[in-house]
């Protein structure tokens, strides 16, 4: 559960881009389905199996198999949902969720941002308007999240909070 | 075989309740500040199983012992 301390304020709470969370139930759903396929129709597989026998059990399987694809897809959206960025007039905090039972969440005090570089590569973040934001602190520590939109909005929320942005607000 | 069907039944019911539980349960919990539980999306996922729950388990009463 994310604590706010007093007076901070959340300006935006960042997820994934949609096609992160598309591309990932698209690879998990392709084995499931082409399970769930061959599992209805194998009781028309010529291999001298009683065809009447069969026929009720590998339907059933088939159904299961699409019963279990719907609860990790629910997964996969879980993990997507509660992966994110909340940025606050303090801090950004970079929430990091890892399967069912890990959990990672970091602080990066605004006061110590240095750089903001944002990366757009290949048509599919091109035409789709989403990409990668570096954040270099003070430290010398990188925090890198993937596959965000809003790239622009989210810069220069980042930036508008920064020293350097309350020294020279017009660069 | 009807025992062996039944088994792995059982076992994806009570997996998938247990995995949804805690999947819900952390979106409880963990959910960003300010924004409401996603109930469209949950409701959307539970429907779903069920309907797949009820067809797995209208072949299963088919399946002969």
């Amino acid at each position: 559960m994310i604590t706010l301390h007093e007076n901070e304020t959340i300006l935006a709470v960042v997820h994934k881009h949609w096609f992160s969370l598309l591309r990932q139930m698209v690879i998990y759903a392709i084995p499931f389905l082409l399970l769930a396929f061959l599992l209805f129709f194998a009781s028309a597989l010529p291999f001298g199996l009683d065809f009447e026998a069969i026929l009720p059990f590998s339907q059933f399987l088939s159904a299961l198999t699409l019963f279990i694809l719907i609860l990790v897809l629910f997964l996969a959206w879980t993990d997507y949902y509660l992966d994110m960025w909340i940025i606050s007039n303090e801090r950004i905090i970079d929430v990091e969720q890892e399967g069912l039972f890990s959990r990672e969440v970091a602080d990066i005090p605004l006061s110590h941002v240095q750089d903001v570089t944002i990366e757009i590569t290949g048509p599919i973040q091109t035409f789709l308007r989403f990409g990668t934001i570096r954040i270099q602190t003070a430290g010398e520590r990188e925090f890198t999240i993937d596959e965000i939109p809003e790239l622009n909005r989210i810069k220069e929320l980042v930036l508008a909070k920064t020293p350097s942005h309350d020294h020279f607000p017009h660069m | 075989m009807l025992l062996f069907a039944l088994s792995l039944f059982l076992i994806a019911t009570i997996g998938y309740a247990f995995a949804s539980s805690i999947a819900i349960y952390y979106l409880r919990i963990y959910r960003p500040p300010g924004e409401s539980f996603p109930v469209f999306p949950v409701t959307l996922f539970a429907v779903t199983a069920a309907l797949f729950w009820l067809l797995a388990f209208s072949f299963l009463i088919r399946v002969n012992s």
